[in-house]
Formats: structure tokens, sequence, C-alpha cells
């Protein structure tokens, strides 16, 4: 039930922020003030709590409140940023109802539920790509976006249909659930832009700003991606079928995804493509984590993925706010920048160390670990040192910082306040002056503490490692077992493979579901492809 | 087989054929419409009255704002739609669901009907979704995700009334997205045409960099 007015506050603070969208002003405020709201709605969320909505059990966990409250600092950083620095129209209100399907995503025991949920939150996504300044390109990259969108929905909804049934049906049929397995990659690849299907998001970098990038392609990626894992752990996992060339697939793609990625990241000249091939190459790791298939990558890969949407976000706004100061986006025209704009540079380096890490940073290690679970060496030091590249794309723009100062950056604007005239004096007739006067300080301001933001979350802060242990609900079987597929045997035994599952004849009211009941204890997973 | 789920399972796909191969906005939408109403309706049992008022709701916001952008649409809301025409979608259809009818509800406590349907259903969104035309692009999207939502009751029975809710919520989201992408068609190169896909095969200059958009606010400057 203490989900219930996170919910209502930013579906409902979405909605309104969508239907005044033409007052920029009006929609910012709304948006900050429900996300305001939503931050002490979430501070008395009880992990835990659990209530049923329309036939569904809905339920609080420790990681979605993490999850969502990230979200929500990380949106209101942006959405002051955008009120400084200029935003696309729609990303508060997209901000905010993403943030609502996300809620439902990470709370719901129907993975059915959970899909559409995510799906939701994409869908609205596209209003960002559509935002004016409309351009030639605008209107092929949003129906670029739809389709990957639809498509990543379709394929993941017909897997959770699959495999939303009960266990023993779902390991009675394991060459169907492999296939059920692949969809999921799918889907999981197409919606975060992974390499081959990232033509959609390259084209995003084009036309939507760089403040607007990590709400289009990358949270609603994450709710989805964290939705598949869960049901691949509770509907897959549990089988005991060792899957190994659906995976030896899933986890070629991963290595192909983040290897060329991070390759793209660093040979691209504008910061908008950057980001959205640091994002591509992250989505190398979602797949490995599901190719993986193993109970070890489970809770590193959710630790991850709160390191990278804040991390990202922290990018984005990071870039936003250098264009907004000198008017420019790539590399050659940015020379110097660190000199004249010491507050970012400062905040750069944060979101590199939170990006790449060193042993023992609680985002390095779990990343670490998702890698060895789904690699044998010695593709895992390949793979581990691929990651390290981020540092190349980081380089380059703190090279292009430090060099010769170019014409757009000696043009910019200053970095540090000022009081705009005399006589002006710090009273509410004067409120707005002031602003204008320092929204670039102001957008330096907030980019630096969504960097200590990132930075904190990669240090393994505000719980975490605890949250991400604990995971989200267990999917509940939605459907009775037919007779006629039931297995009374296995039908072709496996020596890897739990050879007669029973299924419950009628799903429980929890609808958890325990391994133990299913799996050969001795039938473990091999890590390797 | 059941024959009120077989009649409403042909008016779903009347409704999708003559939204897939209508040439004109018009027409397109209502049997757009018709098809999101009537297919929550292919279940056994039927859903609650509360998630299929949910849907009924939903499936008139997307005819409503796809109507009221296709308002400004020139020579009179001409859309890309078949080029084989309806009796070749008919029976394009009408394939798909003798194929999913033969599989007869796959899953436990699935249906037949809801399968057939469904797989007709996706039969039909797949062609204009990839059309370079914004409102196929739309009603390819919607026919897609409803396509896979009857798909679902096929395999897995009944859908939730939670369930139903938030089918309804991500119509709403597609109806709103797709009603924009008309509006920004239209505005930006006065069809429905999307502008990767312009006859003559020139595209955009935006695979490139330039030119970069002045999104930020110029008065920053001093």
């Amino acid at each position: 039930m203490s989900l219930l007015p996170v919910l209502a506050i930013t579906v409902g603070g979405g909605a309104i922020a969508l239907l005044v969208r033409r007052e920029e002003r009006a929609a910012t405020a709304v948006a900050m003030v429900a996300l305001v709201a939503t931050l002490a709605a979430l501070a008395v969320v009880r992990p835990g709590d659990a209530t049923t909505i329309g036939g569904v059990t809905v339920v609080a966990t420790e990681y979605g409140r993490v999850f969502l409250g990230l979200g929500a600092l990380a949106g209101l950083g942006t959405t002051v940023i955008g009120a400084a620095a200029g935003m696309p129209r729609d990303l508060p209100a997209a901000t905010l109802l993403g943030l609502g399907a996300a809620t439902l995503a990470l709370a719901s025991s129907d993975p059915i539920v959970a899909v559409l949920a995510a799906a939701g939150g994409s869908f609205v996504a596209v209003l960002v790509t559509l935002a004016p300044p409309r351009s030639a390109g605008t209107t092929g990259t949003a129906a670029h976006h739809l389709r990957a969108v639809a498509v990543a929905t379709a394929v993941a909804l017909l897997a959770a249909a699959w495999l939303s049934r009960p266990t023993g049906v779902v390991a009675a049929e394991p060459e169907a659930a492999g296939l059920a397995l692949l969809a999921l990659a799918t889907a999981a690849a197409l919606r975060w832009a992974a390499i081959p299907f990232h033509r959609w998001a390259a084209r995003v970098a084009v036309v939507v700003p760089e403040l607007g990038i990590p709400a289009v392609i990358l949270w609603g990626a994450a709710v989805l991606a964290l939705v598949i894992l869960g049901l691949a752990e509770s509907s897959l996992a549990v089988t005991g079928a060792p899957f190994a060339a659906e995976r030896a697939v899933i986890v070629t793609v991963g290595v192909g995804a983040l290897l060329l990625g991070v390759a793209a990241a660093y040979l691209h000249d504008d910061l908008g493509h950057i980001l959205t091939y640091a994002i591509v190459a992250d989505a190398g790791i979602v797949l490995l984590a599901l190719g993986a298939l193993d109970p070890s990558a489970w809770a590193p890969v959710r630790l991850w993925l709160l390191g990278t949407v804040v991390t990202r976000t922290a990018f984005g706004a990071w870039a936003a706010a250098i264009r907004a100061a000198f008017g420019a986006r790539r590399l050659r025209d940015l020379g110097g920048w660190a000199r004249r704009a010491p507050l970012l540079a400062g905040a750069l380096l944060a979101i590199a160390i939170a990006t790449v890490g060193w042993p023992g940073l609680a985002v390095f290690d779990a990343r670490g670990d998702v890698v060895a679970a789904a690699t044998e060496n010695p593709l895992t030091a390949i793979v581990l040192i691929g990651t390290l590249g981020h540092i190349g794309y980081f380089a380059r723009i703190a090279g292009a910082g430090i060099g010769r100062r170019s014409a757009a950056v000696a043009g910019g604007l200053d970095a540090w306040p000022r009081w705009p005239a005399r006589g002006v004096s710090i009273r509410p007739a004067d409120a707005s002056r002031i602003w204008r006067a320092n929204r670039g300080p102001m957008a330096s301001l907030v980019v630096v503490l969504l960097a200590g933001l990132s930075l904190l979350v990669a240090a393994g802060g505000l719980g975490g490692p605890r949250a991400a242990s604990g995971g989200l609900p267990r999917p509940t079987p939605s459907a009775a077992p037919s007779p006629s597929i039931v297995p009374t045997a296995s039908p072709s035994p496996s020596p890897t493979r739990t050879p007669t599952p029973t299924p419950s004849p009628s799903p429980t009211a929890s609808g958890s579901v325990d391994p133990s009941a299913s799996v050969d204890p001795s039938a473990s997973v091999s890590p390797s492809p | 087989m059941n024959p009120a789920l077989a009649v409403i399972g042909v008016a779903v796909l009347a409704g999708a054929v003559v939204a897939v191969a209508a040439h004109e906005g018009r027409p397109a939408i209502l049997g757009l419409i018709l098809a999101l109403i009537a297919a929550p309706l292919v279940a056994a049992p039927l859903p609650p009255v509360l998630p299929l008022t949910a849907r009924l709701v939903a499936a008139i916001l997307v005819g409503y704002v796809l109507w009221i952008a296709m308002r400004g649409a020139p020579t009179h809301g001409r859309t890309r739609g078949s080029r084989l025409g309806w009796p070749v979608e008919a029976l394009g259809a009408a394939a798909a669901a003798v194929v999913g009818f033969g599989l007869g509800g796959a899953g436990a406590g699935g249906n037949p009907e809801a399968m057939s349907v469904g797989l007709a259903l996706t039969a039909l969104a797949i062609p204009p979704l990839v059309r370079g035309d914004a409102l196929q692009v739309g009603i390819g999207t919607a026919l897609l995700v409803t396509a896979v939502e009857v798909l679902r009751v096929g395999l897995a029975g009944p859908a939730s009334p939670l369930e139903h809710l938030a089918a309804s919520a991500v119509l709403a989201a597609i109806g709103a997205a797709v009603a924009l992408l008309v509006d920004a068609s239209i505005a930006t190169g006065g069809s429905l045409e999307v502008a990767d896909r312009r006859p003559g095969g020139a595209r955009p200059a935006d695979e490139g960099i330039e030119p970069v958009r002045p999104w930020y606010r110029p008065r920053l400057r001093r």
C-alpha cells in the first residue's frame, strides 16, 4: 500500500506536466514539485509491503525504492539543469511518467504486467524524441524509436507469457524455453540499442539534446532489463537446463556490443554520440548477465545497473551544461573547456571514476563478477580490459579540455557566479534576474551534485549492495498446468537437467518458486557459454 | 470452437484489415478503433467490466487523438495503405489465423481462438510497421502490441484486471506518441511520410553531425 502514493504522484504529476506542456515554466515547476514529493513518498515506503491490485500482488522492495529514489534525484537534477540550460519540452513529463511506469514494473509480481509497465515508460519517451524544434530527421528518428520499442515490447511480452506458466511446464520444453531466453535477450538488446540493434539510438543522438538521451535510451531500457533478468532468474535459471547454445549466442552479442560500443564512443567527436555509444556499450553487461544465467550474476548486475543509470544521466547533464556554456558539442570545438569551466572538469573526473572505477569499488567489482560469470579466460580478461576502454573517450574529452582554447570556448559563458547589476538585492522581485545571470554556474553546480551522486552509488553508497542482493518480487505463475503438457517423465533426459520437475497443480498465493523443489543441486549451470 | 469468440475474432480482424489497407486516414483510424475495442473480448471468460471499460476508453482515446492529429493532413489525409489491397491482407490474415488455430492454445490454460486472432493480427501489424508513413507506423505499433496481448491470452489464459489496465495505459501512450509523430510529419514535411523515406530515396542530412541544432538558449550569453 505504501507504493500507491509514489504511483499516484508520479503518474499524476506526469499527466499534469503533459497537459501544461506548452507552458514550459509551469511544466517544469510541476515536475520539480512532483519529483520532490516522490522522494518524500519513497522515504516512507516499507520494503516487503504488499498489496493486491486488480488480481496482481504488488510488492515494495528495497531495490525498487533505491532505484526509484535515484531516478527521482536524477530527474530533479536534469530538470533543474534543463531550466537553466534548456531541455526537450516533454522531458519533465516523460521523466515522471517513466518513474510511474518503473514503480509498477519493479513491484509487480506478474511479469506480463511488469513488461507492459516498462513498455509504457518506453513509449512515453518517444515524446522526448519528437520535442521541438523539429528538424527534418526528427520524424524518421521517432519512427525508428517507436518501431524498436514496439518490437522489443512484443518479443518480451511473448517470452513473458511463455515463461509465466508453472516452472515444471517450462522445464518440460527446454527447446521452447531456450527460444524464450533468446527472445528475452533480443528484447533487451533492441530496447537498449545494443550493437547490432543500435541504429535508432545513433539517430536519437543526432536529434535529441544530450540531456534527454539517457531518458530516451537508458532509463526505460534499464527497467525492462531488470524485469527480463528477474524473469530469467525465476523461470529459466531454476529449470536447470543448460541452454548452452542460446547462452553462447547471447554472450557473443554481449561481448560484441560492449567492445564495439566502447570503440565507437572513442572514435566519435560529438558529445551526444559519445554518450550514446557509452550507453550502447553498457548493454553488453546486461546481455552478459542474461547469458550467464547464473545466480552469481543476478545481484551484481542489479547493483551495476544502479550505478550505470545515474552515471550516464550525470554524463548527459555534463554534456548539456557544456553545450549551454559554449554552444558546441564537438570535441574539436571545445578546446580549453576545462580551464574555462573547472567545476565541470571536476564533475567529468567524478563521472569517469564512477564509470570505470577500480578494484574494490562496488560497481567495478559488480561488473567484474558479471563478466566472470558469463565468460571463461582468456575471454574474461579480454572483456575486462575492454570495459576499461571507457577511459579512452574520457581521456579524449579531458585532452580537449586542456588543449588550446577554441573560439567557442573563448566566447562562452563564465563559469563563476556573478551579481547581475548594481541595485539588485536579494528579494523575490529580483530573484529571476539573479537566476538568469547565474544559470550557467547553477547548471554546473547541479552537474557536480549529480556526478557526486554517481560516485556515491559506484562506491556502494545509499544501500545499493544490500538492495541489489534483495532483488525484485518473484513472478507469480499465472496459469494452471495443462494435463496435456505436464510431463509424467522427462521427454528427453539430459544429464544436466532435472528429469522430473513436478508442477504445482494450482499456483500458490505467494507465487514464489522454490528453486530447491525443481533443481537438482548437482546440476549446476556452467558459467561458460 | 467457441462461435461467439469466432465472431468477435472476425470483427477484430475486419477492423485490422481496414486499418492496414485503407489509403485514407479516417477509415484506417476507424478500423483501428474497432480492432482495439474488440480485441480484449477474445477471451473466455470475458474480462470484468472495469478493465474492459479501461480498454474501451483507451481504444477510443487512441482513435480520437489520431483523428485530431490528422485534421491538418493535406490531400484528405492520404496514407500509405497496403499496395496489395484489402483482399490480399485479409487472405494473409486468414492463413495466419488458421495456423494459430492449429496451434490450439499452445500453452496451459490458453485458448485456440485467441491464438488464431493473435497470430492473424501479428501478420497484419508487421507490414505497416515498416512503412515510411507516420500513421501506418502508429497503426502497426498499436496492432502489434494488441496482437501480442491476444496471443498471450492464447498462451497463458485470461489476463488479470491489472494487466488490462496496464495494456490500456500502454495503448494511451502509443496513441499520444503516434499523434505527435503524425503532427510532426505534417508540420515538417507537409505529409504523413516520415523524413527518411521520401520518394527518390533522398535522406535528410541528419546521418552526420551537421547541422547541430542550437537548442541551447542564446540568451545565456552575455
